[in-house]
C-alpha cells in the first residue's frame, strides 16, 4: 500500500439500506475520504457520478428496482461514460460468477469486495484508492474459493506450484503490483518478478507485465472448468 | 355451433310434421331420420357439458347434413309435379347425404381427442370428400327419374338424366362405406392408443361394427326379418352410435380434465414454493443480513474510536462474532435458494453448490446450455435436483469423484449426475429417496431417469422442460 495522497479521496456511494449506507458514509469520513454524495438506487448513482466527478465509488451489487446485479451494470456505465474514476463493488454473494461479469470486459479500475469488509476500514479505503488510480482489487476469501477449488480439479496445473508461487498467484489474483505484493510477503521485488515469471511459465500463460491484464488473466485461469 | 343447432331443430320439426303432411313418405322419413336425431342430440349434449370439445360440433355436422338430406328429398317428393324442382332438391339431397357419411369418417378418424393419428389420415378424409362429389355428380345425372333418398317412388323423370351414366349409378352407394373405413381407422389407432383412449374407442367401435354390419346385410334382412324391423334396428343403432360416441368423449373428458387440473395445481404449488423460497432469501439478504453488516460498520467506527488496547480487542472479538453469524445467515440463505441461480443461472449455480462439497466434481456444460435461461420453478426444480443427486453421491456411492452434465435437448434441457461408485439395483431399491425426487420433478413437468447397477455407478438424469416459463424474470 502506498503512500495516502494529500487530497482527500471524493466518493460517492449506492447502497439502498438506510443503516449500511449512514454506517459505511460514517466509516469512511473518519478517514481522509471525502463522501460527495450517497444515494439509494443505480439511477441516482448514475446521475451522482456525472454531477459529481468523484474519485471512486463504493457501490452496492444488488439494488432497486430489480434486486439483482443493478451495481455492477453501472459499474460497467460508469467505466464507460467516466474511465477515470474507479468502481469498487461491495456485495454479500461469495459465487465468483458475480466477479467474472464484473471483470468481463478488463478489470482496470473495478473492485470487487465481500461486504463483510466493511469491518475493515482500511481494507475498503485501500481498495478506494486503489480503483481510483486504475487498478484492481479482488475480496481474498474469492481468490481463495477460486485456487481452493482449481487446486482439487484432477491434473490441475495448480499443483505444480510451490506453496510460495501459490501465495504470489494468490496475491496477484487479488489485484496486488509486484511492490504491494513484495511488501504482503516480505520478499524484494525482484524475487516477486522471478516468481510471476515462473507462474507464468508453468500455467501456460502468456507474461501480463500490466497488473490489472494480469488479474483478468489470472481470475480467468482460475475459473476455467472444461466447459 | 348455435346455428347448426337451430338449423338441427328446424330440420327435426320438419321430419317430425312429415306425416301429417305427406302421408306414407313421411313415415318412412321418420325412420330414416332416427340415426341422424341421434347424432344431433349426442352432438348438443356434448356441447352443453364440453363446450368447444372438437368432437361435439362434428356430431352435430352428421346430423344436420343427414337431416338435411331427408328433409330435402321429402321436399322433392312433395315437388314431384314440377321436374326440375324436384331433381334439383333431389341432388341437394344426395350431397348433403354423401358429405354427411364423409363428415361421419372424419369424425371417427378424429376420435376420441379431436385430432387425426397422422397427416395421412387428414389426407384420406379430403380423398374420401373427393369420391363423395364425384359418386354425386354420377347419382344426380346417372338417374333415370330425379334422385331422391326415401325411395318413396312416384318421382318425375330427371331433365338432365345422361343416359350413358345409367349402368353405374349403383355405385353412388359406395358412399355408406364410409363409415366402414372410419371403422377401421379407429381399430387401427386403438392399440397404440393411451389406455385413457382405448377405454372410450371400445364402445364406438363395437357400435360402428354392428352399424357396418347392418349396412351390408341390409338385402339379407329385409328379405328375412322385414323391411319395418329391419328400420327398427336402424333407428336402435341411430342412438347407439352417437351415444356410445358421446359416452366415450364424456368419460375422457372428465378424467382428462381431472388430470389436467391435478397437473396444474402441481406445477402452481411448485411456482408458489419457488417464490417463496426467494422472497425468504431477499428477507434474509436485506433484512439480517444487512442488519448486520450496518452493525459491523458501527463495531469497526467505535474500534477505530477507542485507544485502549483491551477495549480494542474487545471490539475484535465481537466483529468477528457479526461476522461468523453473517456467514451463517448467507450460506443459509444459500440453501434456501441461491442468489447466483437467480442473477446468473444453472451452471453458475451449479458450479458454486459443486464447489462447496467434499469431494472433485467435473461439471460439463454444452455451449448450447451454457447461456439459455428458463422458467424460475425449473431452474429451482433443476438445481436442487442436482444439489440431492451430488448429496446422495457423498453419502452413499463411495467415489472419488461424480460428474454434472448439462445439454440441450429440442424443447428439454438434461441435466446428468453420474458417479463410478458402488451403485444399485433401481428395481429392487425401494426408497422414497427417488421417489420423491421424481415427484418434484414432475411437479414442474420433469423427468426423472435412473440409470444403476451395482458395481457400476449411478447416473440420474433430469430431463426439463426448456425455456421461458409464463412467470419467467
Amino acid at each position: 500500500m502506498g503512500p495516502m495522497p494529500p487530497e482527500p479521496l471524493r466518493v460517492v456511494l449506492a447502497e439502498d439500506n438506510y443503516l449500511v449506507r449512514e454506517g459505511t458514509r460514517r466509516l469512511l469520513e473518519s478517514t481522509s475520504v471525502d463522501v460527495v454524495a450517497a444515494v439509494g438506487d443505480a439511477d441516482a448513482l448514475l446521475e451522482a457520478v456525472g454531477a459529481h466527478r468523484p474519485d471512486a465509488v463504493l457501490a452496492d451489487v444488488r439494488m432497486p428496482p430489480g434486486h439483482g446485479t443493478e451495481g455492477i451494470r453501472a459499474a460497467h456505465e460508469i467505466r464507460r461514460r467516466h474511465a477515470g474514476i474507479g468502481v469498487v463493488i461491495l456485495s454479500q454473494h461469495a459465487d465468483e460468477a458475480y466477479v467474472i461479469e464484473l471483470l468481463r470486459d478488463g478489470s482496470a479500475g473495478l473492485g470487487y469486495l465481500l461486504k463483510e469488509r466493511v469491518g475493515d476500514r482500511d481494507e475498503l479505503v485501500r481498495a478506494l484508492h486503489e480503483t481510483a488510480a486504475g487498478g484492481s482489487v479482488v475480496d481474498p476469501t474469492l481468490v481463495e474459493a477460486l485456487v481452493r477449488r482449481r487446486r482439487a480439479a484432477a491434473e490441475s496445473p495448480l499443483r505444480d506450484l510451490t506453496p510460495r508461487e501459490l501465495d504470489v498467484l494468490r496475491e496477484m489474483a487479488q489485484g496486488k503490483s509486484n511492490a504491494a505484493i513484495a511488501a504482503a510477503l516480505s520478499l524484494s521485488e525482484s524475487s516477486i518478478e522471478k516468481y510471476t515469471n515462473v507462474i507464468f511459465a508453468k500455467l501456460g500463460l502468456g507474461e501480463q507485465r500490466d497488473v490489472h491484464r494480469r488479474v483478468t488473466a489470472v481470475i480467468a485461469f482460475l475459473r476455467e472448468r472444461g466447459f | 355451433m348455435r346455428p347448426l343447432l337451430v338449423l338441427g331443430a328446424a330440420l327435426t320439426l320438419a321430419v317430425f310434421l312429415s306425416p301429417a303432411l305427406l302421408g306414407a313418405a313421411g313415415s318412412d322419413a321418420l325412420f330414416l331420420a332416427g340415426l341422424p336425431i341421434g347424432f344431433l342430440a349426442a352432438g348438443a349434449v356434448a356441447e352443453t357439458l364440453r363446450p368447444s370439445h372438437p368432437i361435439g360440433v362434428r356430431l352435430v355436422l352428421v346430423g344436420v347434413l343427414h337431416l338435411g338430406a331427408v328433409v330435402s328429398s321429402l321436399a322433392a317428393y312433395a315437388a314431384r309435379d314440377a321436374p326440375v324442382a324436384a331433381t334439383a332438391l333431389g341432388a341437394l339431397s344426395v350431397t348433403a347425404f354423401a358429405f354427411g357419411f364423409v363428415a361421419l369418417l372424419d369424425l371417427l378418424a378424429r376420435y376420441p381427442d379431436g385430432r387425426y393419428a397422422g397427416r395421412w389420415v387428414g389426407r384420406l378424409v379430403a380423398g374420401a370428400l373427393l369420391v363423395a362429389i364425384l359418386l354425386v355428380v354420377l347419382t344426380a345425372l346417372g338417374s333415370r327419374s330425379a334422385p331422391e333418398i326415401l325411395e318413396a317412388g312416384g318421382m318425375p323423370p330427371n331433365p338432365w338424366f345422361v343416359p350413358v351414366l345409367e349402368p353405374v349409378v349403383e355405385a353412388g352407394g359406395a358412399i355408406a362405406l364410409a363409415p366402414l373405413l372410419g371403422l377401421l381407422l379407429l381399430v387401427r389407432r386403438y392399440p397404440s392408443a393411451p389406455e385413457a383412449d382405448r377405454r372410450q374407442m371400445r364402445w364406438p367401435i363395437l357400435t360402428t361394427l354392428v352399424v357396418v354390419a347392418g349396412i351390408a346385410a341390409t338385402g339379407v334382412l329385409e328379405s328375412t326379418v322385414g323391411a319395418p324391423i329391419q328400420t327398427g334396428l336402424f333407428v336402435a343403432l341411430g342412438i347407439a352410435l352417437p351415444g356410445s360416441l358421446l359416452v366415450g368423449l364424456m368419460r375422457h373428458s372428465e378424467e382428462a380434465e381431472q388430470l389436467a387440473a391435478v397437473e396444474a395445481s402441481r406445477a402452481r404449488i411448485a411456482e408458489a414454493e419457488e417464490s417463496e423460497r426467494r422472497r425468504i432469501e431477499r428477507d434474509l439478504h436485506d433484512g439480517a443480513q444487512q442488519q448486520l453488516i450496518a452493525l459491523l460498520s458501527r463495531v469497526e467506527l467505535a474500534r477505530q474510536r477507542v485507544t485502549d488496547d483491551a477495549a480494542r480487542a474487545e471490539l475484535d472479538e465481537v466483529a468477528d462474532g457479526i461476522r461468523q453469524v453473517h456467514r451463517d445467515l448467507r450460506e443459509l440463505a444459500r440453501g434456501i435458494h441461491p442468489a447466483v441461480l437467480a442473477d446468473h443461472g444453472l451452471p453458475d449455480a451449479i458450479v458454486s453448490a459443486a464447489a462447496r462439497l467434499p469431494m472433485q466434481i467435473h461439471v460439463a456444460v454444452a455451449p448450447a446450455a451454457a447461456t439459455t435461461r428458463h422458467a424460475p420453478a425449473v431452474e429451482g426444480a433443476a438445481y436442487l435436483f442436482v444439489l440431492e443427486a451430488l448429496t446422495n453421491v457423498v453419502k452413499h456411492a463411495e467415489a472419488g469423484t461424480a460428474e454434472v452434465r448439462l445439454a440441450s435437448r429440442g424443447a428439454m434441457f438434461e441435466v446428468a449426475v453420474s458417479d463410478t461408485g458402488v451403485g444399485f439395483e433401481p428395481e429392487v431399491t425401494t426408497g422414497s429417496g427417488l421417489t420423491n425426487m421424481g415427484d418434484r420433478l414432475a411437479a414442474v413437468g420433469a423427468l426423472l431417469i435412473v440409470e444403476s447397477r451395482r458395481g457400476r455407478g449411478t447416473t440420474l438424469r433430469g430431463l426439463f422442460p426448456a425455456g421461458h416459463g409464463t412467470d419467467a424474470a
